[in-house]
């Protein structure tokens, strides 16, 4: 969205409706006619406002792709493709691992290999501090914390619904927003890795995301808690 | 901050709406709807020289659909005055 069209549009509709108004009163069907002019042009610029995405906006979504699909390449090219994306907050900093094993241990960042399996290991820094750690695994708190930093802080949805059973935690975004729509098919995407990192700081742990795909209306994953 | 393209894209439809009216107001024009026809004609002048960025939205086309029908029935009328005199 850009504002600056938004505020325009409405300051040009408020001033083409004051014109109109007075148009019938002075019975001035010429003015009429430049009034609705104006109060078009000043729809148009709302319009444009409300669907013209923000220019950083734009570039961060290309940069994304971009990055997505030169990690695609590596992680293709490592066969990696039927991987385990592993979330570990440790001391407040995140660390993301992509490897077909979820028990990777203490691997240093980089492209390696252990017990005769490739992985990718890349540290992620304080990324999503803020989210709120629930003091025990259960889908209503889980709910809570991750739809106020998926929803509220980033905008990446409209709505999160979780569901746990035992290690398992079932998390389904609904309407995603349409820039990080565009970029979930690539196997690491933004979506999937900033979810990951959300339940893995909530529960102040490790999770690995075992399965995704998409649901009516949005996207689900399914991550193991792993301590 | 909005894309250049963007505000290119206002600076010239908007200006197009400009010069229209005031020529129009000039030329003592009294039927509103002629202002509302070229107003039209400026957004699609404006938006074939310099089209915005990005892919366009189920609102963008909900505006060209407006757009258009209005267009349309503004035409549909003025034809249907000459050929019912």
């Amino acid at each position: 969205m850009s504002r600056v069209l938004a505020v325009l549009g409405v300051n040009v509709l408020t001033v083409s409706a004051l014109a109109a108004a007075y148009s019938f009163y002075a019975q001035d069907t010429a003015l009429l006619g430049v009034a609705l002019s104006v109060g078009l042009a000043g729809a148009v610029l709302l319009a444009m406002g409300f669907t013209t995405p923000e220019a950083t906006l734009v570039a961060l979504t290309e940069y994304a792709d971009v990055v997505g699909r030169a990690l695609t390449t590596v992680i293709e090219d490592l066969d990696l493709l039927r991987s385990k994306l592993v979330a570990t907050v440790n001391g407040g900093e995140v660390r993301l691992a992509i490897a077909k094993t979820s028990d990777l241990g203490d691997v240093s960042a980089g492209i390696g290999a252990r017990f005769g399996e490739p992985y990718i290991s890349f540290p992620a820094g304080r990324v999503l501090e803020g989210v709120a750690r629930v003091p025990e695994l259960d889908g209503r708190s889980l709910e809570s914390a991750l739809s106020e930093v998926l929803v509220e802080s980033l905008g990446l949805c409209s709505r999160v619904a979780t569901e746990v059973s035992g290690r398992l935690v079932r998390v389904e975004v609904y309407g995603v927003s349409k820039p990080l729509e565009r970029l979930c098919g690539t196997p690491v995407n933004p979506v999937n890795v900033l979810t990951a990192i959300a339940l893995a700081r909530a529960t102040g742990g490790r999770v690995a995301l075992v399965e995704s795909g998409q649901v009516a209306g949005g996207r689900y994953m399914v991550f193991e808690v792993l301590g | 901050m909005s894309s250049r393209r963007v505000l290119r894209f206002a600076a010239l439809y908007t200006g197009l709406v400009a010069l229209f009216n005031s020529t129009l107001v000039l030329l003592g024009e009294r039927r509103a709807d002629a202002y509302v026809a070229l107003n039209v004609l400026s957004f699609y002048v404006s938006y074939s020289l310099v089209r915005p960025p990005g892919r366009p939205g189920r609102a963008t086309l909900l505006l060209h659909v407006a757009l258009l029908t209005v267009f349309a029935a503004i035409v549909s009328v003025r034809v249907y005055e000459v050929l019912a005199r």
